[in-house]
């Protein structure tokens, strides 16, 4: 905003916005380079719990979370939550049966805990091996959002975007190990939290005169669930179905606080246990323990993470209300054939991307 | 560190305070979002009942939870002599 001021481009800018934190972390990584084991594998087991938990909780959230479970609440609203409920409830089991116990043993990985503790060379060969597929696909997915972020903002081909972020992740990764993650971790951590948080107070703000968006709402969704009422008809899906919504433009379907219109009950218990499971059990996440300097503190992390996870997953079920606009302007009909620009509010979509995230409706 | 005989009942406690920490927060955790339809009629805070719940709700519960089951577990690591020197 400052250089948008001095006069500069819109592309400088969003170079700008790009290229300063990437640059702050490669700089962290060469900062805190080491080549002893337990600063490259565990951080020197010196990072706090409340750095701990702030980290758990934003990698496990991820780019990922940030675009595809606020995008989830916008389309099929309570359905959604089966995806944050599953993560915050992984965090409660992964913090009471696995993570005091790793990091009990002192193991840096997973697979060294299991080759450790069952004294097998081939166990911890195999374990390495099957934890490298989830590992993977989580990659994926994660340079699939930077990718699309990154382009976004240069405006460049995919692909040399890719390279530049793959550098610098090797340059931290190589350099420091997880001393490196764990600290430029903790930056962005707080860079993510504050770019949820501050967006959408201040539109909060603008929209109903209260701070706190998560708690002071209620009014809000209270006129958006009259208008839905008035135009989206009463979905029950049935017991076991799961209709996540793609990455297309698609109409809305469904009232937002009526549950189980997208996904169903059986579904939504279903997919809410095994991201339960996943999270608790995360490869990229359980051996972040390992830096926690004792037990008792790793067991705190885990109640920072769960508390941290919490109010993030309670920022991004704000945005759809945000595109209520204020009384006068009423939702367009919800399944027009042109999809996403044309319901719920007209003005809107002319905005964004460019200036919505900042501007009241209207 | 912890000494031969205060095992047996140092293991017997955590496993007690694992489950009485865990079984009620699955069972909140599954049952919970079930009901939701039919807590959606009552409002609360303006937010349509089972909503909160299910988001508001479930986020204070799952931090009391570990909270509680931190203190807890501690004290147990204490009791029998099991904690390391924090």
């Amino acid at each position: 905003m400052l250089a948008e001021q001095l006069g500069a481009e819109a592309a400088q800018v969003r170079l700008l916005i790009l290229t300063v934190p990437l640059v702050l972390i490669a700089i962290v990584g060469v900062a805190t380079r080491t080549r002893q084991a337990s600063e490259f594998f565990a951080a020197g087991r010196r990072v706090p719990a409340v750095y701990g938990g702030l980290t758990f909780a934003i990698s496990a959230f991820g780019g990922t979370g940030l675009l595809a479970i606020t995008g989830a609440f916008f389309l099929i609203g309570f359905d959604a939550l089966c995806l944050a409920i599953g993560g915050l409830a992984g965090f409660v089991v992964m913090g009471i049966l696995l993570a005091p116990f790793l990091r009990k043993f002192g193991a840096y990985t997973i697979p060294s805990y299991l080759g450790a503790r069952f004294e097998s060379a081939a166990l911890r060969m195999v374990a390495a091996v099957l934890i490298s597929v989830p590992v993977a696909m989580f990659l994926v997915a994660e340079l699939k959002m930077a990718m699309f972020a990154t382009s976004f903002l240069t405006g460049a081909s995919g692909l040399a975007n890719l390279l530049s972020i793959g550098l610098v992740v090797a340059v931290t990764i190589g350099a420091g190990g997880y001393r490196a993650v764990a600290w430029s971790g903790v930056a962005k951590s707080i860079l993510v939290i504050l770019a949820l948080l501050l967006p959408v107070t201040i539109i909060g703000i603008w929209l109903t005169n209260l701070p706190l968006p998560q708690l002071s709402q209620g009014p809000l969704v209270r006129s958006f669930s009259r208008l839905e009422a008035a135009q989206l008809p009463i979905v029950i899906a049935p017991g076991l179905a799961f209709d996540m919504p793609s990455d297309a433009l698609t109409a809305l379907g469904k009232r937002y606080a009526a549950p189980f219109g997208a996904i169903g009950p059986h579904g939504f218990v279903t997919i809410m246990l095994t991201i339960m499971m996943g999270i608790a059990v995360a490869p990229w996440l359980l051996p972040r323990i390992a830096s926690a300097p004792g037990v008792y503190q790793a067991r705190k992390s885990l109640g920072w993470a769960t508390l941290v996870f919490g109010l993030v997953m309670l920022t991004c079920d704000r945005p759809p209300f945000f595109c209520v606009p204020s009384s006068s302007r009423i939702l367009l009909p919800a399944r027009s054939p042109n999809g996403f620009g044309s319901w719920r509010h007209s003005g809107w979509p002319k905005l964004w991307p460019e200036r919505a995230a900042l501007m009241p409706a209207g | 560190m912890i000494e031969r005989k205060e095992r047996k009942p140092y293991w017997r406690d955590t496993k007690w305070q694992m489950m009485a920490s865990l079984i009620p927060f699955l069972a909140v955790v599954i049952v919970l979002p079930l009901y939701a339809e039919r807590l959606n009629s009552n409002r609360f805070l303006g937010f349509p009942l089972g909503y909160f719940l299910a988001a508001h709700g479930l986020v204070l519960i799952a931090v009391i939870t570990v909270a509680s089951f931190v203190n807890r577990q501690d004290a147990i690591d204490h009791w029998h002599g099991a904690h390391e020197d924090h």
